[in-house]
């Protein structure tokens, strides 16, 4: 892309060409607009919030406490901030507070980042991508069979699995692209639907003589052979390269979307497909080619409840809610790759602090699905959030534009 | 304002997501949890019967510090995850566990590891793991920390292929649950008016079909003794596969599931999996059918709502809580011993529920030609336990 072309602001509006300064520089740099300040001051707001709320739900559950509110108030003050403090404490030692929570971070985080860039690339075109839970199945699929089935050197082995998760991945969110392309099947429907498709199948397949371990009646595969696990990074800290892999990915991401045409053409399509359309471009395929990097990314985060997490074997459902996690992640990290690595880093941090907080303040894993929720909540009112702390309206109602074009 | 509209779907849209891949725990309420202690049943298959009559003398500073890890169900699951719960309530109450005992849930694979972590951190001695799922985990783990000993459920020891692995700080519970199925199948048989029963499954699991496989034999059996024509539907003992639903969370699928069931006349149904045997009981109260539940596990009449009360036949019950009890009893006594536990009806480790509600629908004659096939089971006179458990 030219830099005396319009510039497609990742708020979604067309400015002029960037002028010398160091906002225009910065924008150039990340991508990300002019007025990254107003872009972060509406997410922070949002976890602090979503802490707070959380917090009082926390206080609302503590049965034994509660009735002392009615007798002896400042004793169930001080009981409700300790057992709050606890359990955040918890939160945060169970995320950061050590070598090995900063590892467990980094690990739920590997995934979630994948998966929500796969999310925010059909944002920034326009297109829901619901199916990523879907698409992480089939291509952790594809990488399990590689894994167990070859016997390769480790630094052939790893890639050539995850390039089957790639190519998996991308065609089966192809499908949906071609639907979409082809006949304008929703691809909100035909994702979601084509998630339900990928569980059952991963679930026959797993019954097959292809993937079923041997001597076994459930549904379970062979273990992945060594060379193509995963190497952990720092001794037995389950933190892996699929690590840097999902950094990787975030560098590519943005590399496609801010500085190849194919990119300008997927965020200008999402834009508004009829300019896309004036200006020459075929948007149905953009559409389909969306699809495939969108189900590509999926596909790689599938690869590391297979090739990076012990026992090394596919089940059942193994990619868990990952792919749902990253609708919301995406939409917190304002599907920006950078905002993307730093919203799956939260959300893993969560995921590894909330384990801590179950253990520790007894509090149930759930409360993280309540904060995740809440966080969502703010995002997607911007106005509560800008309510509640007295923020003014900017002019221009940008950077809440994550998408466009429901049913474009 | 249109996309303001737009994200707050969108973000609707995600928070039926995340609600969708919790865990369901608003259906269910501390009180069903509470009521499972109604299981009353006694394991005797031990040196330690006796010590029902010890416990004042139990020393409390000698108490076991017991933690149990569950599965994905969570804890609250009105199934064996409860059940293994109740029984490290039960041991805390007698005093065999340590007050602080605790348990961890995990929502997905990925929870186990930190989870045996945090245990193994906070100075577990003893720790309990639920469900076949967690059997590879729990042999990686207590092969690493020989000082605590670990009860698995529902699983039997093995190595990386799945061989059969002996460690002397493993028990292992498992369950001849066939044996139970097998006469509730017999009853069942006895009971239809239509001459057709039915079973569907959450998954093609050992720890599931082991029941189906139980009753449709139990069904044959009835046909053999009786010269009658009963039909199973949804399990072929011999192709080992069934009516499964491939989840054990989609309550509309095995609604559905039930209600197509129901639409080839079925009349007495055992679904296997937890709390998808619900929307059976949901369709048989909407379409107003002639039809009974059996339940699993734990005695359905109880660990379920009141509204399905009135339809369970009988419940094919595991003794999971007793024997996690048991389990921490001998540690906390000093007569602990690893190796497979078995459950079957000669140690009350399965058996069948009481009839509840249905009591007057059956038959006096009924009622004790099932306690005779009961006893000929328990002495081997008539075989019922065709499913190996474990590996």
């Amino acid at each position: 892309m030219n830099d005396d072309q319009p510039h497609l602001e990742e708020n979604g509006q067309v400015e002029p060409p960037p002028a010398a300064g160091p906002h225009s520089t910065l924008s150039r740099i990340v991508g990300i607009g002019s007025s990254l300040r107003q872009a972060l001051v509406v997410p922070a707001l949002a976890v602090v919030t979503a802490l707070l709320v959380g917090a009082v739900i926390i206080a609302l559950t503590d049965l034994d406490t509660l009735p002392l509110w009615g007798t002896d108030p400042g004793e169930a003050f001080r009981l409700t901030m300790s057992g709050t403090g606890t359990a955040y404490k918890a939160l945060f030692v169970g995320s950061v507070g050590s070598s090995r929570a900063i590892s467990e971070t980094l690990f739920a985080a590997t995934p979630l980042i994948l998966a929500g860039l796969a999310v925010a690339v059909g944002f920034q075109a326009g297109l829901f991508n619901i199916g990523v839970n879907g698409q992480m199945h089939i291509g952790g699929m594809a990488a399990l069979w590689v894994g167990f089935s070859l016997t390769l050197p480790a630094f052939i082995h790893i890639p050539l699995a995850i390039a089957a998760a790639i190519m998996a991945g991308a065609i089966w969110a192809g499908i949906a692209g071609i639907l979409k392309a082809r006949t304008g099947a929703h691809e909100v429907i035909t994702t979601i639907m084509l998630n339900f498709v990928a569980l059952f199948l991963v679930d026959y397949l797993l019954k097959t003589s292809v993937f079923q371990a041997a001597g076994r009646n459930d549904p379970i595969s062979e273990k992945v052979n060594v060379t193509a696990q995963f190497p952990t990074l720092v001794g037995d800290y389950r933190v892996n390269i699929g690590f840097f892999f999902s950094l990787l990915a975030v560098a590519f991401v943005w590399w496609l979307m801010y500085r190849s045409t194919i990119g300008f053409e997927f965020r200008a399509v999402g834009f508004n497909p009829s300019g896309g359309r004036y200006a020459g471009m075929n948007v149905a395929w953009v559409y389909l080619g969306v699809m495939a990097v969108s189900g590509a990314l999926a596909g790689i985060a599938g690869t590391n409840p297979i090739l990076g997490l012990e026992p090394y074997r596919g089940t059942s459902g193994f990619a868990g809610t990952i792919g749902f996690d990253a609708i919301a992640l995406a939409l917190l990290g304002r599907s920006h790759p950078v905002g993307v690595l730093f919203a799956g880093l939260l959300f893993g941090a969560l995921r590894a602090g909330g384990r801590e907080m179950q253990g520790v303040a007894g509090v149930p894993i759930d409360l993280v699905l309540v904060l995740q929720a809440l966080i969502i909540v703010m995002i997607a009112a911007p106005r509560l959030v800008r309510a509640i702390y007295r923020i003014k309206t900017p002019d221009q109602d940008a950077s809440t534009t994550i998408s466009t074009g429901w049913g474009g | 304002m249109k996309s303001m509209r737009l994200i707050a779907l969108l973000g609707v849209l995600a928070l039926v997501a995340v609600a969708c891949g919790g865990s369901d725990t608003t259906t269910t309420t501390a009180a069903a949890v509470a009521e499972t202690t109604t299981t009353t049943a006694a394991p005797v298959d031990t040196p330690t019967t006796t010590a029902g009559t010890t416990d004042t003398t139990v020393a409390m500073a000698d108490a076991i510090k017991t933690c149990l890890v569950t599965d994905l169900a969570g804890v609250d699951d009105r199934s064996f995850n409860a059940s293994a719960w109740q029984g490290v309530q039960d041991a805390m109450a007698a005093g065999y566990a340590t007050e602080d005992s605790t348990f961890l849930e995990s929502s997905d694979a990925a929870d186990w590891q930190p989870n045996i972590d945090t245990f193994i951190s906070q100075g577990c001695q003893h720790i309990v793991t639920v469900g076949f799922a967690l059997g590879e985990v729990t042999a990686t783990n207590a092969q690493a920390h020989p000082e605590i000993t670990w009860t698995m459920i529902d699983n039997v020891l093995t190595d990386a292929s799945f061989a059969p692995l002996a460690l002397s700080n493993v028990r292992e519970l498992v369950y001849q649950t066939d044996q139970a199925a097998f006469a509730a199948g017999y009853l069942a048989a006895g009971v239809s008016k239509t001459g057709v029963l039915c079973t569907y499954g959450g998954g093609n699991f050992p720890t599931v079909s082991i029941f189906m496989d139980g009753f449709a034999r139990g069904a044959m059996h009835y046909n053999d003794v009786k010269g009658t024509d009963v039909q199973v539907l949804g399990w072929d003992p011999e192709a080992k596969d069934g009516v499964f639903t491939g989840s054990f969370t989609d309550m509309g699928l095995a609604r559905s599931t039930a209600d197509s069931l129901f639409q080839e006349n079925c009349d007495v149904i055992i679904p296997v999996g937890g709390a998808i045997n619900l929307p059976a009981g949901d369709a048989i109260n909407d379409g107003g059918l002639d039809a009974a539940l059996i339940g699993v596990d734990a005695d359905a009449y109880f660990a379920m709502d009141a509204k399905y009360q009135s339809l369970w036949l009988t419940t094919v019950e595991k003794a999971i809580a007793p024997f996690v009890t048991l389990a921490v009893q001998d540690q906390q006594e000093g007569t602990w011993a690893a190796g497979s536990f078995v459950g079957n009806l000669a140690n009350d480790g399965v058996g069948l529920a009481p009839y509840h509600d249905w009591d007057s629908r059956v038959s006096d004659e009924l009622k004790a030609e099932v306690e005779q096939l009961l006893q000929d089971i328990k002495d081997g006179k008539v075989k019922a336990d065709f499913t190996p458990v474990g590996y």
